[in-house]
């Protein structure tokens, strides 16, 4: 027969071990976060690349089921399409060198040279769906926290700005994006306005990144193209970001306001991105990591 | 020996599941159910224990700046035990724990995602995400009760139904008080 009060103690004392587990857990949490998180993500790193390798395999497996004449057809499309490439691509070297050499003349710096590595998407957190996602990358592949990660548009295949590396292990990466409270950027609007993103003016909407400290008297205005403007360091600038879709309205003659905020809408559709490219600076060529 | 084997591969079984589910953006559902039912088949503080560990685990996996499943796999494991505090003998008695473990955890990961992304979710879609993971759970749970009990069985762990007590056990005679007074009538 158990006493009085025994029961209760009992309780109080599994409460508090609770408590107790939370707190150690929380701190334990918090102290090894950053070599943890990276040593599961290794850890787990084959079981992620399962699907990958899965999918891939069947892709193949799939193009080996087509004819030999839908096989022919199809090589002579790529054949066509990597002459046209390789052209364009001439015409673009030609003009690199153009810049450069004009750079010499004018005793300019020279222009910041990247490379870039294709990295495919491993891993989304379904509660920071939009925020963060990590990426497998090349064992070396030269990527340090801070690398721009870029994704290219639906629509011609410019690229568009996806955020920046946050977190580098020895497989994979952690990307953290331009949805991310984290990442203040600054873009720039085609009249002239700068405005910086994430800069916690106002709550955004679902889909919507808020930019803020947009000057009123620069002619910002909704449907407005955001670009990267090349002063946070390692972002090149005229990088598409996304457009206007709301701003505050502000009369300047009946108002002391000199700053507005508005929404932007990305460039890139974030919930359906499976591939990406990470930006490496060329080490001498003035890009900044 | 067994049953701590058994669960933590049960419970490893879930965290791979949800890597892959989380891809797909669906909410935390398959963990807290799979806890529960640690805490029925086992002992209740154990599951708390895990729910903390599985939850740093999958918050440290997926690189979260706070332990926010832990919260929730917690938080939706003591609505689960407060709905039903007594073992279930039978199968569909899981059902309501199940859906309000499934309501706790999507409603917990909302929290989460409006007080700590920029990237709320509107109310509309919530609403109905709540009705369809609601009735998830609400099937879901009894299933998996069902499932693990099988699987535990052939393994010789005991499962989280208990045997149901017959009618004629919970008989008991009726106790008849007896007047205060003393005096005879």
């Amino acid at each position: 027969m158990s006493e009085p009060g025994k029961m209760s103690d009992r309780k109080v004392f599994f409460a508090a071990s609770v408590v107790l587990a939370l707190i150690l857990a929380f701190a334990g949490y918090r102290a090894l976060r950053r070599s943890a998180g990276l040593l599961l993500g290794d850890f787990f790193y084959p079981y992620l690349a399962l699907t990958r390798i899965v999918s891939d395999t069947a892709a193949r497996q799939s193009l080996l089921l087509l004819s030999r004449t839908e096989l022919a057809s199809k090589t002579e499309s790529l054949i066509q399409e990597n002459r046209r490439l390789k052209a364009e691509n001439q015409q673009l070297r030609n003009l690199a060198s153009e810049n450069r050499e004009l750079r010499i003349l004018a005793h300019l710096p020279a222009s910041p040279q990247w490379s870039y590595a294709p990295a495919q998407v491993l891993l989304r957190d379904p509660l920071f769906w939009r925020e963060k996602f990590t990426v497998s990358i090349e064992p070396d592949s030269g990527i340090s926290p801070g690398a721009v990660v870029l994704a290219p548009t639906g629509d011609g295949g410019e690229a568009a700005l996806v955020g920046v590396v946050s977190r580098v292990g020895k497989r994979n990466a952690e990307v953290e994006t331009i949805f991310s409270r984290n990442l203040r950027l600054s873009v720039a609007f085609p009249g002239g306005g700068n405005g910086f993103l994430n800069a916690g003016e106002r709550r955004a909407l679902p889909g919507t990144i808020p930019v803020g400290y947009i000057p009123v008297n620069r002619g910002a205005a909704p449907g407005d193209p955001a670009v990267t403007t090349g002063f946070s360091a390692g972002i090149p600038s005229g990088l598409k970001v996304g457009h206007l879709t709301t701003l505050d309205e502000v009369n300047p003659n009946f108002s002391s306001t000199e700053h507005v905020s508005g929404l932007l809408t990305p460039e890139l559709d974030f919930d359906n991105l499976r591939f990406v490219l990470i930006a490496i600076p060329d080490s001498g060529s003035g890009a900044r990591p | 020996m067994m049953k701590t084997v058994y669960f933590f591969v049960l419970l490893f079984l879930a965290l791979l599941f949800e890597f892959q589910v989380g891809k797909l953006a669906l909410p935390l559902l398959l963990p807290a159910l799979v806890i529960y039912y640690v805490s029925l088949a086992g002992r209740t503080g154990t599951a708390f224990y895990l729910a903390t560990l599985f939850g740093v685990v999958l918050d440290l996996a997926y690189g979260r700046e706070l332990p926010t499943t832990t919260l929730v796999l917690v938080v939706s494991l003591a609505v689960g035990r407060v709905i039903r505090l007594k073992a279930p003998s039978h199968t569909y008695e899981t059902a309501l724990p199940g859906m309000g473990i499934a309501l706790t955890a999507l409603l917990g990961g909302d929290v989460v995602r409006l007080t700590l992304t920029n990237d709320p979710e509107t109310p509309g879609t919530f609403f109905w995400k709540l009705i369809f993971f609601g009735a998830i759970g609400l099937f879901l749970m009894p299933f998996l009760t069902l499932l693990f009990d099988r699987i535990g069985g052939k393994l010789g762990v005991s499962g989280a139904l208990c045997a149901p007590k017959s009618t004629f056990d919970r008989l008991r005679p009726r106790r008849v008080r007896e007047p205060r007074t003393g005096r005879l009538p």
